[in-house]
């Protein structure tokens, strides 16, 4: 099929909710990175890690793929779906 | 080495030799939630050091 | 390896088109201060790093930095897409759109294409972190003067935001720098590590 494809629906509260878990394990891997022993750190890390891959888990089963490389693609391939992240009004 | 020359950094106990650059040793102590961590810029408070315009270079 | 997420790091906006304001942040796409330049500067620092942390800080920092690559290209692309050309002409951006359009393209304010002079990797350990210290010096100094040229409430949001990261990343290259002196002291022999 090459005709243009609806694009994926979104659920912009679900999806920020996921940039702001990732970005904790940005600076948790940051500072884990310079204070490899730090225990309290450790379990911020993973208790935020636990919560990020259930955010993902649930926005790829009912919205749309966030990683190409995820478990139960169906045809027709929706990775291709707009919208791209530079494309989303996240104003709203 | 006179200890005037050789100064410790405060907390981590580092020593201190001229022409060298240092920077405080950060101790975890705690953090915003995740949204606030994203709409800030950063996890941690002590690290929190916004820009104020009319102010530029300091931080 | 790398991997796509397919979600911003942070979610920039615009409130409004404004070629002009592109013209200006584009230099932080292309420029010699600019999130491209540093993350391939990390990113090539990396490999003869003599201790793990440093390695795995570059690595992590380089990374970020792409996904700030990421967010500039967004801010340029929503300033600039779907302006007419004769509104583009009386800006700022009309001497970008004469050679590229409304394409992204990395290159600085004054249209000066991307090169990798803007930054250094030294086998040196000492000499590359100082470098990155300096360079995010240098980011937040540039963000700071875009934060100046704009009122736009969510690009100042975007800017601020990697304003702050600048910060945190010359903290966690400070760290770095404190771990290589240890190094140097406890292993003579093993320094910088060929």
């Amino acid at each position: 099929m090459t005709g243009r494809r609806r694009p994926d629906r979104i659920n912009l509260p679900l999806l920020k909710d996921i940039m702001a878990h990732n970005f904790v394990n940005v600076e948790a891997v940051l500072f884990l990175n310079t204070h490899p022993d730090c225990q309290e750190m450790l379990k911020l890390h993973n208790q935020n890690a636990e919560k990020y891959h259930r955010l993902v888990e649930e926005y790829q089963r009912n919205y749309g793929p966030l990683y190409s490389n995820y478990p139960d693609a169906e045809l027709p391939w929706r990775w291709i779906n707009d919208p791209w992240p530079w494309e989303i009004d996240y104003r709203r | 080495m006179p200890e005037k020359e050789n100064q410790r950094i405060p907390e981590s106990g580092r020593r201190m030799r001229l022409a060298h650059a240092y920077i405080p040793w950060q101790h975890f102590k705690n953090s915003y939630p995740p949204a606030e961590a994203l709409r800030r810029g950063t996890l941690f408070p002590e690290l929190y050091m916004p820009y104020r315009p009319g102010r530029r270079g300091y931080y | 390896m790398w991997e796509y997420k397919k979600f911003l790091e942070f979610p920039a906006d615009v409130t409004r088109k404004d070629p002009d304001l592109a013209a200006l942040i584009v230099t932080q796409f292309g420029g010699p201060d600019g999130e491209l330049s540093a993350s391939l500067r990390y990113l090539s620092q990396m490999y003869t790093m003599p201790i793990p942390e440093a390695k795995a800080t570059l690595n992590n920092i380089g990374t970020e930095e792409l996904a700030h690559f990421e967010i500039i290209g967004t801010l340029v692309y929503k300033l600039v897409s779907g302006v007419p050309a004769d509104v583009i002409k009386q800006t700022r951006f009309a001497p970008h759109y004469a050679k590229w359009g409304r394409a992204n393209f990395p290159e600085d304010s004054s249209g000066n294409p991307f090169i990798s002079a803007f930054f250094a990797s030294h086998e040196d350990p000492i000499a590359s972190i100082t470098e990155d210290l300096a360079a995010e010096q240098k980011a937040r100094a540039v963000y700071e003067y875009l934060l100046d040229m704009t009122d736009d409430p969510a690009i100042i949001d975007t800017l601020a935001f990697l304003r702050q990261r600048e910060i945190i990343h010359f903290q966690r290259f400070g760290e770095i720098l404190n771990l290589l002196y240890d190094f140097q002291e406890k292993h003579p022999d093993r320094y910088p590590g060929f």
